[in-house]
Protein backbone atom coordinates (compact mmCIF):
# COMPACT_ATOMS: atom_id res chain seq x y z
CA UNK A 1 0.00 0.00 0.00
CA UNK A 2 1.37 3.39 -0.98
CA UNK A 3 1.60 6.19 1.55
CA UNK A 4 1.76 9.85 0.55
CA UNK A 5 2.04 12.93 2.71
CA UNK A 6 -0.61 15.23 1.23
CA UNK A 7 -0.32 18.17 3.64
CA UNK A 8 1.56 19.28 6.69
CA UNK A 9 1.87 22.15 9.10
CA UNK A 10 4.30 22.75 11.95
CA UNK A 11 2.29 20.46 14.25
CA UNK A 12 0.35 18.17 11.93
CA UNK A 13 0.65 15.86 8.99
CA UNK A 14 -1.95 14.42 6.62
CA UNK A 15 -1.20 11.03 5.09
CA UNK A 16 -3.04 9.21 2.36
CA UNK A 17 -2.91 5.42 2.09
CA UNK A 18 -4.04 3.69 -1.08
CA UNK A 19 -3.20 2.51 -4.56
CA UNK A 20 -2.69 -0.95 -3.11
CA UNK A 21 -1.28 -3.31 -5.76
CA UNK A 22 -1.68 -6.27 -3.43
CA UNK A 23 -5.40 -5.91 -2.84
CA UNK A 24 -7.74 -8.65 -4.12
CA UNK A 25 -9.00 -7.88 -7.67
CA UNK A 26 -12.68 -7.67 -6.82
CA UNK A 27 -12.21 -5.00 -4.17
CA UNK A 28 -12.39 -1.39 -5.33
CA UNK A 29 -9.40 0.77 -4.54
CA UNK A 30 -9.94 3.13 -1.62
CA UNK A 31 -8.06 6.07 -0.13
CA UNK A 32 -7.59 6.00 3.61
CA UNK A 33 -6.40 9.08 5.47
CA UNK A 34 -4.60 9.69 8.72
CA UNK A 35 -4.03 13.00 10.47
CA UNK A 36 -1.20 13.06 12.97
CA UNK A 37 -1.40 16.00 15.33
CA UNK A 38 1.23 16.01 18.06
CA UNK A 39 1.01 12.75 19.97
CA UNK A 40 -2.38 11.79 18.60
CA UNK A 41 -3.58 10.38 15.33
CA UNK A 42 -6.99 10.27 13.68
CA UNK A 43 -7.68 7.53 11.12
CA UNK A 44 -10.36 8.46 8.61
CA UNK A 45 -12.45 5.88 6.73
CA UNK A 46 -9.94 3.16 7.66
CA UNK A 47 -11.30 0.77 5.04
CA UNK A 48 -12.61 -2.72 4.57
CA UNK A 49 -11.66 -5.89 6.39
CA UNK A 50 -9.46 -7.08 3.50
CA UNK A 51 -7.32 -3.96 3.78
CA UNK A 52 -6.73 -4.11 7.51
CA UNK A 53 -3.30 -5.80 7.46
CA UNK A 54 -1.65 -3.67 4.74
CA UNK A 55 -3.30 -0.58 6.21
CA UNK A 56 -2.06 -1.15 9.78
CA UNK A 57 1.38 -2.11 8.45
CA UNK A 58 1.50 1.18 6.52
CA UNK A 59 0.25 3.18 9.53
CA UNK A 60 2.97 1.70 11.79
CA UNK A 61 5.62 3.39 9.69
CA UNK A 62 4.29 6.75 10.91
CA UNK A 63 2.46 6.20 14.20
CA UNK A 64 2.29 3.64 16.98
CA UNK A 65 -1.00 2.00 17.92
CA UNK A 66 -0.99 4.07 21.12
CA UNK A 67 -0.98 7.25 19.00
CA UNK A 68 -4.17 6.28 17.19
CA UNK A 69 -6.75 7.56 19.62
CA UNK A 70 -9.56 8.39 17.20
CA UNK A 71 -11.26 6.83 14.19
CA UNK A 72 -13.73 8.49 11.90
CA UNK A 73 -16.22 6.75 9.61
CA UNK A 74 -17.96 9.12 7.21
CA UNK A 75 -20.79 6.62 6.80
CA UNK A 76 -21.60 2.94 7.15
CA UNK A 77 -20.37 1.35 3.93
CA UNK A 78 -18.21 -1.80 4.13
CA UNK A 79 -15.35 -0.23 2.17
CA UNK A 80 -15.30 2.52 4.80
CA UNK A 81 -15.44 0.65 8.09
CA UNK A 82 -15.95 -3.12 7.81
CA UNK A 83 -12.46 -3.49 9.35
CA UNK A 84 -13.88 -2.12 12.62
CA UNK A 85 -13.95 -5.55 14.34
CA UNK A 86 -10.18 -5.77 13.87
CA UNK A 87 -9.40 -2.17 14.83
CA UNK A 88 -11.55 -2.85 17.88
CA UNK A 89 -9.04 -5.49 18.97
CA UNK A 90 -6.00 -3.47 17.97
CA UNK A 91 -7.10 -0.17 19.55
CA UNK A 92 -9.38 -1.04 22.47
CA UNK A 93 -9.24 2.47 23.95
CA UNK A 94 -9.96 4.38 20.75
CA UNK A 95 -13.07 6.43 19.95
CA UNK A 96 -15.04 6.12 16.74
CA UNK A 97 -16.74 9.30 15.49
CA UNK A 98 -19.53 8.49 13.10
CA UNK A 99 -23.09 9.63 12.29
CA UNK A 100 -25.54 8.96 15.13
CA UNK A 101 -27.82 7.42 12.53
CA UNK A 102 -25.49 4.48 11.96
CA UNK A 103 -24.53 3.55 15.51
CA UNK A 104 -26.72 0.44 15.68
CA UNK A 105 -25.65 -0.62 12.19
CA UNK A 106 -21.90 -0.01 12.31
CA UNK A 107 -21.77 -1.95 15.58
CA UNK A 108 -22.60 -5.04 13.50
CA UNK A 109 -19.01 -4.96 12.23
CA UNK A 110 -17.93 -5.86 15.79
CA UNK A 111 -17.32 -3.25 18.45
CA UNK A 112 -16.71 -4.54 21.96
CA UNK A 113 -14.05 -2.09 23.09
CA UNK A 114 -13.98 1.07 20.99
CA UNK A 115 -16.28 3.88 22.18
CA UNK A 116 -18.80 5.10 19.60
CA UNK A 117 -19.15 8.88 19.58
CA UNK A 118 -22.41 9.59 17.74
CA UNK A 119 -22.13 12.74 15.63
CA UNK A 120 -25.34 14.80 15.60
CA UNK A 121 -26.87 15.81 12.24
CA UNK A 122 -25.49 19.35 12.44
CA UNK A 123 -21.90 18.01 12.75
CA UNK A 124 -19.27 18.83 15.33
CA UNK A 125 -15.55 18.73 15.89
CA UNK A 126 -12.84 16.30 16.91
CA UNK A 127 -10.31 17.65 19.35
CA UNK A 128 -6.88 16.03 19.22
CA UNK A 129 -5.32 17.56 22.33
CA UNK A 130 -6.01 21.09 21.15
CA UNK A 131 -5.78 20.42 17.40
CA UNK A 132 -9.32 20.66 16.11
CA UNK A 133 -10.93 19.39 12.91
CA UNK A 134 -14.56 19.89 11.87
CA UNK A 135 -17.10 17.27 10.86
CA UNK A 136 -19.10 18.84 8.04
CA UNK A 137 -22.60 17.48 7.29
CA UNK A 138 -22.86 15.79 3.90
CA UNK A 139 -26.09 13.89 4.36
CA UNK A 140 -27.40 12.02 1.31
CA UNK A 141 -23.96 12.32 -0.32
CA UNK A 142 -24.44 9.48 -0.68
CA UNK A 143 -25.48 8.03 2.65
CA UNK A 144 -28.47 9.33 4.61
CA UNK A 145 -26.14 9.99 7.55
CA UNK A 146 -22.82 11.27 6.19
CA UNK A 147 -20.02 13.61 7.28
CA UNK A 148 -16.77 14.90 5.84
CA UNK A 149 -13.71 16.20 7.69
CA UNK A 150 -12.36 19.72 7.30
CA UNK A 151 -9.05 20.72 8.79
CA UNK A 152 -8.85 24.55 8.89
CA UNK A 153 -5.13 24.39 9.77
CA UNK A 154 -3.93 22.59 6.65
CA UNK A 155 -7.07 23.40 4.59
CA UNK A 156 -7.59 19.75 3.74
CA UNK A 157 -11.18 18.64 3.09
CA UNK A 158 -11.72 14.87 3.27
CA UNK A 159 -14.77 14.49 1.05
CA UNK A 160 -15.75 10.81 1.36
CA UNK A 161 -17.53 9.66 -1.80
CA UNK A 162 -17.94 13.19 -3.18
CA UNK A 163 -15.41 13.70 -5.95
CA UNK A 164 -14.79 9.96 -6.14
CA UNK A 165 -13.69 8.25 -9.32
CA UNK A 166 -13.33 4.52 -9.77
CA UNK A 167 -9.92 4.01 -11.26
CA UNK A 168 -7.12 1.47 -11.43
CA UNK A 169 -4.52 1.27 -8.67
CA UNK A 170 -1.87 2.85 -10.88
CA UNK A 171 -3.92 6.04 -11.50
CA UNK A 172 -2.12 9.30 -10.65
CA UNK A 173 -2.72 10.72 -7.21
CA UNK A 174 -3.84 14.19 -8.29
CA UNK A 175 -6.31 15.46 -10.89
CA UNK A 176 -4.26 17.23 -13.53
CA UNK A 177 -6.77 17.79 -16.32
CA UNK A 178 -10.25 18.34 -14.88
CA UNK A 179 -12.14 17.98 -18.18
CA UNK A 180 -10.50 14.64 -18.89
CA UNK A 181 -11.35 13.50 -15.36
CA UNK A 182 -15.10 14.18 -15.72
CA UNK A 183 -16.01 10.89 -17.47
CA UNK A 184 -14.42 8.97 -14.60
CA UNK A 185 -16.73 10.66 -12.07
CA UNK A 186 -19.97 11.38 -13.90
CA UNK A 187 -21.75 8.01 -13.79
CA UNK A 188 -20.70 7.43 -10.21
CA UNK A 189 -22.11 10.76 -8.97
CA UNK A 190 -25.32 10.50 -10.98
CA UNK A 191 -26.05 7.03 -9.67
CA UNK A 192 -24.78 7.21 -6.09
CA UNK A 193 -25.85 10.71 -5.07
CA UNK A 194 -29.61 10.54 -4.61
CA UNK A 195 -30.66 14.14 -3.98
CA UNK A 196 -30.12 17.35 -5.98
CA UNK A 197 -31.35 19.41 -3.04
CA UNK A 198 -28.93 17.79 -0.57
CA UNK A 199 -26.12 18.17 -3.10
CA UNK A 200 -26.77 21.90 -3.61
CA UNK A 201 -27.07 22.58 0.13
CA UNK A 202 -23.75 20.86 0.67
CA UNK A 203 -22.11 22.86 -2.16
CA UNK A 204 -23.20 26.18 -0.68
CA UNK A 205 -21.85 25.06 2.71
CA UNK A 206 -18.50 23.95 1.30
CA UNK A 207 -18.01 27.05 -0.89
CA UNK A 208 -17.70 29.04 2.36
CA UNK A 209 -14.67 27.00 3.45
CA UNK A 210 -11.10 27.77 2.53
CA UNK A 211 -10.00 24.52 0.90
CA UNK A 212 -6.65 23.77 -0.73
CA UNK A 213 -6.80 19.99 -0.89
CA UNK A 214 -10.04 18.15 -1.67
CA UNK A 215 -9.49 14.48 -0.90
CA UNK A 216 -12.10 11.85 -1.82
CA UNK A 217 -12.23 8.23 -0.70
CA UNK A 218 -11.76 6.84 -4.23
CA UNK A 219 -9.68 8.16 -7.10
CA UNK A 220 -7.68 11.36 -7.34
CA UNK A 221 -7.20 14.37 -5.10
CA UNK A 222 -8.28 17.85 -6.28
CA UNK A 223 -6.12 20.88 -5.64
CA UNK A 224 -6.17 24.59 -6.48
CA UNK A 225 -8.62 25.69 -9.17
CA UNK A 226 -9.75 22.09 -9.79
CA UNK A 227 -11.64 22.29 -6.51
CA UNK A 228 -13.81 25.17 -7.75
CA UNK A 229 -14.15 23.46 -11.12
CA UNK A 230 -15.37 20.35 -9.37
CA UNK A 231 -17.92 22.24 -7.25
CA UNK A 232 -19.23 24.09 -10.36
CA UNK A 233 -19.46 20.85 -12.32
CA UNK A 234 -21.18 19.04 -9.46
CA UNK A 235 -23.65 21.90 -8.99
CA UNK A 236 -24.71 21.66 -12.62
CA UNK A 237 -24.92 17.86 -12.58
CA UNK A 238 -28.33 16.28 -12.18
CA UNK A 239 -28.02 13.40 -9.73
CA UNK A 240 -30.27 10.58 -8.58
CA UNK A 241 -30.31 9.05 -12.05
CA UNK A 242 -29.74 5.60 -13.43
CA UNK A 243 -28.23 5.26 -16.86
CA UNK A 244 -31.03 3.04 -18.15
CA UNK B 1 -4.16 -21.02 9.85
CA UNK B 2 -4.53 -20.95 6.09
CA UNK B 3 -7.45 -23.35 6.33
CA UNK B 4 -9.24 -21.16 8.86
CA UNK B 5 -11.82 -19.80 6.48
CA UNK B 6 -12.89 -23.25 5.36
CA UNK B 7 -12.65 -24.83 8.80
CA UNK B 8 -14.21 -22.61 11.42
CA UNK B 9 -17.46 -21.80 9.60
CA UNK B 10 -18.17 -25.53 9.42
CA UNK B 11 -18.27 -25.47 13.21
CA UNK B 12 -21.10 -22.91 13.09
CA UNK B 13 -22.89 -25.08 10.57
CA UNK B 14 -22.38 -28.26 12.59
CA UNK B 15 -23.62 -26.63 15.79
CA UNK B 16 -26.72 -25.44 13.91
CA UNK B 17 -27.22 -28.94 12.46
CA UNK B 18 -27.01 -30.49 15.94
CA UNK B 19 -29.59 -27.99 17.18
CA UNK B 20 -31.81 -28.88 14.22
CA UNK B 21 -31.60 -32.64 14.88
CA UNK B 22 -32.33 -32.07 18.54
CA UNK B 23 -35.27 -29.90 17.61
CA UNK B 24 -36.70 -32.86 15.70
CA UNK B 25 -36.02 -35.06 18.73
CA UNK B 26 -37.94 -32.55 20.88
CA UNK B 27 -40.91 -32.77 18.54
CA UNK B 28 -40.83 -36.57 18.68
CA UNK B 29 -40.63 -36.40 22.47
CA UNK B 30 -43.69 -34.14 22.45
CA UNK B 31 -45.53 -36.78 20.42
CA UNK B 32 -44.34 -39.38 22.92
CA UNK B 33 -45.77 -37.29 25.70
CA UNK B 34 -49.13 -37.18 23.92
CA UNK B 35 -49.01 -40.94 23.40
CA UNK B 36 -48.39 -41.38 27.11
CA UNK B 37 -51.38 -39.15 27.94
CA UNK B 38 -53.59 -41.23 25.61
CA UNK B 39 -52.31 -44.36 27.28
CA UNK B 40 -53.24 -42.99 30.69
CA UNK B 41 -56.75 -42.12 29.47
CA UNK B 42 -57.22 -45.66 28.16
CA UNK B 43 -55.81 -47.31 31.29
CA UNK B 44 -58.11 -45.19 33.48
CA UNK B 45 -61.06 -46.49 31.50
CA UNK B 46 -59.68 -50.03 31.58
CA UNK B 47 -59.29 -49.90 35.38
CA UNK B 48 -58.09 -53.20 36.89
CA UNK B 49 -57.65 -54.74 33.43
CA UNK B 50 -54.69 -52.44 32.62
CA UNK B 51 -53.09 -51.69 35.95
CA UNK B 52 -49.60 -52.69 34.71
CA UNK B 53 -49.89 -50.50 31.65
CA UNK B 54 -50.98 -47.54 33.78
CA UNK B 55 -47.62 -47.55 35.58
CA UNK B 56 -45.82 -47.75 32.23
CA UNK B 57 -47.80 -44.77 30.85
CA UNK B 58 -46.91 -42.67 33.89
CA UNK B 59 -43.25 -43.55 33.47
CA UNK B 60 -43.31 -42.78 29.73
CA UNK B 61 -44.87 -39.40 30.38
CA UNK B 62 -42.12 -38.50 32.85
CA UNK B 63 -39.52 -39.80 30.44
CA UNK B 64 -40.94 -37.72 27.60
CA UNK B 65 -40.89 -34.57 29.77
CA UNK B 66 -37.28 -35.21 30.75
CA UNK B 67 -36.32 -35.86 27.11
CA UNK B 68 -37.92 -32.57 26.08
CA UNK B 69 -36.08 -30.72 28.84
CA UNK B 70 -32.74 -32.25 27.88
CA UNK B 71 -33.29 -31.62 24.17
CA UNK B 72 -34.06 -27.97 24.90
CA UNK B 73 -30.93 -27.69 27.02
CA UNK B 74 -28.89 -29.25 24.21
CA UNK B 75 -30.39 -26.74 21.79
CA UNK B 76 -29.27 -23.91 24.03
CA UNK B 77 -25.81 -25.45 24.34
CA UNK B 78 -25.54 -25.89 20.54
CA UNK B 79 -26.44 -22.23 20.12
CA UNK B 80 -23.77 -21.24 22.68
CA UNK B 81 -21.23 -23.33 20.74
CA UNK B 82 -22.21 -21.62 17.53
CA UNK B 83 -21.77 -18.18 19.16
CA UNK B 84 -18.46 -19.22 20.69
CA UNK B 85 -17.26 -20.43 17.30
CA UNK B 86 -18.15 -17.02 15.86
CA UNK B 87 -16.14 -15.25 18.55
CA UNK B 88 -13.22 -17.62 18.01
CA UNK B 89 -13.35 -16.94 14.30
CA UNK B 90 -13.19 -13.19 14.99
CA UNK B 91 -10.20 -13.49 17.32
CA UNK B 92 -8.43 -16.00 15.05
CA UNK B 93 -8.97 -13.73 12.10
CA UNK B 94 -7.35 -10.92 14.07
CA UNK B 95 -4.40 -13.24 14.79
CA UNK B 96 -4.12 -14.08 11.11
CA UNK B 97 -4.20 -10.40 10.11
CA UNK B 98 -1.78 -9.47 12.89
CA UNK B 99 0.76 -12.01 11.62
CA UNK B 100 0.41 -10.40 8.21
CA UNK B 101 0.89 -6.92 9.69
CA UNK B 102 4.09 -8.03 11.44
CA UNK B 103 5.37 -9.48 8.16
CA UNK B 104 4.48 -6.39 6.12
CA UNK B 105 5.68 -3.88 8.71
CA UNK B 106 8.99 -5.59 9.46
CA UNK B 107 10.98 -2.40 8.99
CA UNK B 108 8.29 -0.04 10.32
CA UNK B 109 9.35 2.35 13.06
CA UNK B 110 6.40 1.53 15.32
CA UNK B 111 5.98 -2.20 14.62
CA UNK B 112 6.74 -3.07 18.25
CA UNK B 113 3.70 -1.11 19.38
CA UNK B 114 1.46 -4.00 18.28
CA UNK B 115 2.88 -6.25 21.02
CA UNK B 116 0.02 -5.32 23.39
CA UNK B 117 -2.51 -6.25 20.71
CA UNK B 118 -0.63 -9.51 20.13
CA UNK B 119 -0.62 -10.46 23.83
CA UNK B 120 -4.30 -9.62 24.30
CA UNK B 121 -5.15 -11.63 21.23
CA UNK B 122 -3.15 -14.68 22.39
CA UNK B 123 -4.80 -14.52 25.82
CA UNK B 124 -8.26 -14.27 24.30
CA UNK B 125 -7.57 -17.20 21.97
CA UNK B 126 -6.49 -19.37 24.89
CA UNK B 127 -9.55 -18.54 26.98
CA UNK B 128 -11.96 -18.98 24.07
CA UNK B 129 -10.44 -22.34 23.11
CA UNK B 130 -10.77 -23.55 26.70
CA UNK B 131 -14.39 -22.40 26.87
CA UNK B 132 -15.09 -23.99 23.50
CA UNK B 133 -13.71 -27.32 24.73
CA UNK B 134 -15.80 -27.13 27.93
CA UNK B 135 -18.96 -26.42 25.94
CA UNK B 136 -18.30 -29.41 23.71
CA UNK B 137 -17.83 -31.64 26.75
CA UNK B 138 -21.08 -30.36 28.26
CA UNK B 139 -22.89 -31.02 25.00
CA UNK B 140 -21.49 -34.57 24.88
CA UNK B 141 -22.66 -35.14 28.47
CA UNK B 142 -26.17 -33.95 27.69
CA UNK B 143 -26.43 -36.13 24.59
CA UNK B 144 -25.32 -39.14 26.65
CA UNK B 145 -27.98 -38.37 29.26
CA UNK B 146 -30.69 -38.21 26.64
CA UNK B 147 -29.42 -41.47 25.15
CA UNK B 148 -29.93 -43.19 28.50
CA UNK B 149 -33.52 -41.94 28.60
CA UNK B 150 -34.17 -43.31 25.15
CA UNK B 151 -32.67 -46.69 26.02
CA UNK B 152 -35.16 -46.87 28.93
CA UNK B 153 -37.99 -45.97 26.56
CA UNK B 154 -37.05 -48.87 24.28
CA UNK B 155 -37.10 -51.34 27.19
CA UNK B 156 -40.43 -49.95 28.37
CA UNK B 157 -41.86 -50.20 24.87
CA UNK B 158 -41.09 -53.96 24.93
CA UNK B 159 -42.65 -54.31 28.39
CA UNK B 160 -45.71 -52.42 27.23
CA UNK B 161 -46.43 -55.14 24.67
CA UNK B 162 -46.50 -57.76 27.42
CA UNK B 163 -48.71 -55.56 29.62
CA UNK B 164 -51.01 -54.81 26.66
CA UNK B 165 -51.54 -58.54 26.12
CA UNK B 166 -52.89 -58.76 29.70
CA UNK B 167 -55.43 -55.98 29.33
CA UNK B 168 -58.38 -57.89 27.88
CA UNK B 169 -60.65 -55.84 25.61
CA UNK B 170 -58.13 -52.93 25.69
CA UNK B 171 -55.32 -55.08 24.32
CA UNK B 172 -55.49 -53.80 20.73
CA UNK B 173 -55.51 -50.09 21.69
CA UNK B 174 -52.65 -50.50 24.11
CA UNK B 175 -50.64 -52.53 21.59
CA UNK B 176 -50.94 -49.58 19.18
CA UNK B 177 -49.70 -47.28 21.93
CA UNK B 178 -46.81 -49.63 22.70
CA UNK B 179 -45.91 -49.55 19.00
CA UNK B 180 -45.99 -45.74 19.01
CA UNK B 181 -43.67 -45.61 22.01
CA UNK B 182 -41.27 -47.91 20.20
CA UNK B 183 -41.40 -45.82 17.00
CA UNK B 184 -40.84 -42.57 18.92
CA UNK B 185 -37.89 -44.02 20.83
CA UNK B 186 -36.37 -45.22 17.53
CA UNK B 187 -36.85 -41.81 15.92
CA UNK B 188 -35.18 -40.00 18.83
CA UNK B 189 -32.37 -42.57 18.80
CA UNK B 190 -31.75 -41.82 15.12
CA UNK B 191 -31.64 -38.07 15.72
CA UNK B 192 -29.20 -38.62 18.57
CA UNK B 193 -27.03 -40.80 16.38
CA UNK B 194 -26.83 -38.01 13.80
CA UNK B 195 -26.05 -35.47 16.53
CA UNK B 196 -23.25 -37.64 17.90
CA UNK B 197 -21.72 -38.07 14.46
CA UNK B 198 -21.82 -34.30 13.98
CA UNK B 199 -20.29 -33.74 17.39
CA UNK B 200 -17.42 -36.09 16.52
CA UNK B 201 -16.98 -34.20 13.25
CA UNK B 202 -16.84 -30.93 15.19
CA UNK B 203 -14.21 -32.34 17.55
CA UNK B 204 -12.14 -33.43 14.56
CA UNK B 205 -12.28 -29.92 13.14
CA UNK B 206 -11.40 -28.41 16.48
CA UNK B 207 -8.39 -30.71 16.84
CA UNK B 208 -7.22 -29.78 13.33
CA UNK B 209 -7.66 -26.11 14.17
CA UNK B 210 -5.62 -26.36 17.33
CA UNK B 211 -2.76 -27.71 15.21
CA UNK B 212 -2.88 -24.66 12.93
CA UNK B 213 0.19 -22.50 13.29
CA UNK B 214 -0.26 -19.41 15.41
CA UNK B 215 2.73 -17.14 15.37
Amino acid sequence: MKTTVIAQSNNSQWLMFGRDNEKPDKIIDTNQYMLIAGERALLMDPGGIELFAPMLAAVLRHASVEHITDLFASHQDPDIISSLGLWDQALPDARLHSPWLWEGFISHFGMNNITYIPVPDQGGSINLSGYQVEMIPAHYLHSSGNFHIYDPNTKVYMSGDVGAALESVDAPLYVDNFEEHIPKMKGFHQRWMPSNRAKNEWISRVRKLDIEIFAPQHGRIFTGENITKFLDWFEALEVGLTNR
Amino acid sequence: MGSLNQVRPSVFVIAAQIASHLNLATKTAQQLSLTAKNARAITTRAGQQALGFNAIATFIQELASETIRLAQEINRKALQISMQATELERVQQARFKLNKVILLAEQARYVDSVSGFSKRNARQLKVLNQEFYTLQMELTGLIEQIEKQVRSATVIASMSKIEASKSGSFQQQLEVIGGNIHASADAIKNQLLHSKRLLNQMRGIDENDSHCSVK
